[in-house]
């Protein structure tokens, strides 16, 4: 009797996703909830990232063409000076702006003062820079661990559940054990959907991020040897 | 950001109304209806009373009145006389009478196999050592022997030995003729019990004939309840010849009447203590209250074997 009425049960439920979510327990839907959130902030970031990291390399390449081209600082300084620049090309204006700002100082205190007060500046529109680039990957990298554990502790819970089901209904059929089985697997497929691409991309963003980094900061050297050659041929 | 989140709550939507929408329920499993097996209930005495029986036909031509010792001995005496002759004619190859003892012996398990079988498990523990040698040289000599002799038995006796005759060849039980030349101690002792008609020693035979009425659950009681008590000598060398055989009675109740005697003995050291330990399980475990009273003087005297190497065989 048990049995036939666990199994109508079991067969009233719907097989489907959105029918394995309704049936489960309050806080494997919350678990459930939580991950699809995750999830989708993860995909969030990593659209996000895939244009914001695209445009800095297209950028920096754009603004390397540039700078290496033959052109003058001053004309450079001039064409970029309206624009809203980022990466190599804000480090550069940075550094520009610094270098006409203390065209009048370095006549009473020389260019040793100056040249340290471009590195700084170069310096520190370079965390600003990779600041806006790293920003929110720690989300990626913290959903990327963590949602596994979340899954597997909305499973445990669903299981919990089952099991305790199975002690209610006194019948260890599997028609009345395996739609909580199905639930509390589902959340542990929810956690490793969440986490597997977040992981993914983290890496790879992590990876291209410090990409960027190395390059702007040997552009910041590579400018600030050359500002330090025209110093020196200045005096 | 807000593109991204946008985009990527679009994309979350999309897969899930395709995983709702689009994605079958899992497919059921293609579930045959088994069809359930029934299974039958049997008494268990209801089988070793009937292999008592059939025991008992099987025996009847050589020996029909059962309990006196005396007549039993005798009777297969005479028979032991043809075999020999019979053995000289059989040396000479003739054709017939080699199918014949398929008959015979198919004839004889009649009922079906798995009886067989049953009656093949209850026997084992049934010391007939004794019994043995003859019957096995009986076989080895020439299988064929028995069929001559039997047939000048075949008119005295009953219908079982015609239903013998009209049975033709009958797989499992000539694969059951093929077991017994295998000579095991299971399966040849018993049935060139009467057909050799060697002398039987009296003691042997009046075996026989309480096992015949003594069904195999009664005897299992005997043998659990004694077990019960039986605390064997446990990891000593030699445990095979520290069988003890003990004789008691028992009166109406159930109790020991007199003291077990035991029957044999062995150069083992250790047999005192065995023996003793075998005496102090018969004593110890009475009353044996649940053998039915009406049988009683089938279970008025019984012989154990206590075989450590085993466990417990009733006679």
């Amino acid at each position: 009797m048990d049995v036939e009425v666990a199994q109508a049960v079991a067969q009233s439920g719907e097989q489907n996703l959105l029918g394995l979510f309704w049936q489960a327990h309050i806080v494997v839907k919350i678990v459930m909830l939580g991950l699809v959130i995750a999830s989708v902030g993860c995909w969030a970031i990593v659209f996000e990232k895939f244009a914001v990291i695209g445009k800095a390399k297209r950028a920096n390449d754009r603004f390397e063409q540039l700078f290496w081209s033959g052109q003058s600082l001053d004309d450079l300084f001039l064409t970029l000076g309206p624009k809203n620049n980022q990466g190599m090309a804000a480090l550069f204006m940075a550094a520009m702006r610094e270098w006409k700002r203390s065209q009048e100082s370095v006549m009473r205190a020389g260019f040793q003062g100056m040249e340290k007060r471009i590195e700084k500046v170069m310096d520190v529109q370079l965390q600003r820079e990779m600041a806006r680039l790293d920003a929110r990957l720690l989300f990626l990298a913290t959903v990327g661990s963590s949602a596994p554990f979340i899954g597997l502790f909305g499973t445990v819970w669903g299981i919990m559940n089952s099991f305790r089901a199975i002690a209610v209904s006194k019948s260890t059929n599997l028609a009345v054990v395996a739609p909580g089985l199905a639930e509390a697997l589902f959340a542990t497929a929810l956690g490793l959907l969440a986490a597997i691409p977040a992981v993914i991309f983290y890496n790879k963003f992590a990876s291209d991020t410090g990409k960027i980094a190395a390059q702007m900061e040997n552009f910041a050297d590579e400018f600030s040897a050359i500002i330090s050659r025209q110093t020196d041929e200045r005096m | 950001m807000r593109v991204g989140l946008v985009i990527s709550f679009i994309v979350h939507a999309c897969i899930l109304l395709a995983a709702v929408v689009v994605l079958p329920e899992p497919d059921k499993f293609l579930v045959e209806q088994q069809e359930s097996i029934p299974v039958e209930i049997i008494e268990f005495t209801d089988i070793s009373q009937r292999v008592a029986s059939k025991r008992d036909a099987k025996n009847d031509p050589v020996k029909n009145p059962l309990p006196p010792k005396v007549e039993k001995v005798d009777t297969p005496k005479p028979a032991a006389k043809p075999a020999k002759e019979i053995k000289e004619a059989v040396k000479e190859p003739q054709p017939e009478p080699e199918p014949e003892p398929v008959k015979k012996e198919a004839a004889l398990p009649e009922p079906d196999p798995v009886k067989e079988l049953i009656e093949k498990t209850e026997k084992l523990p049934e010391p007939e050592p004794e019994l043995e040698p003859e019957p096995k040289i009986a076989e080895a000599v020439a299988k064929p022997i028995p069929v001559p002799r039997r047939k000048p038995k075949v008119p005295k006796s009953f219908k079982v030995a015609e239903k013998k005759k009209k049975k033709h060849k009958f797989d499992p039980n000539q694969l059951n003729t093929l077991l017994n030349k295998i000579d095991d101690e299971r399966t040849a002792p018993p049935e060139p019990v009467d057909e050799t008609g060697t002398p039987a020693n009296s003691e042997i035979a009046n075996i026989i004939g309480r096992d015949q009425q003594l069904t195999g659950s009664e005897a299992d009681y005997l043998r659990q309840k004694v077990q019960a008590c039986w605390s064997p000598p446990v990891g000593v060398r030699g445990a095979e010849s520290l069988v003890v055989k003990v004789q008691f009675g028992l009166d109406i109740s159930g109790t020991v009447m007199g003291t077990p005697r035991v029957l044999n003995s062995s150069s083992n050291p250790l047999f005192g203590v065995a023996a003793d330990a075998a005496v102090r399980a018969v004593l110890g475990c009475q009353p044996y209250d649940g053998l039915p009273p009406e049988k009683h003087r089938f279970w008025s005297n019984n012989i154990i074997n206590f075989d450590p190497s085993r466990m417990l065989a009733v006679n």
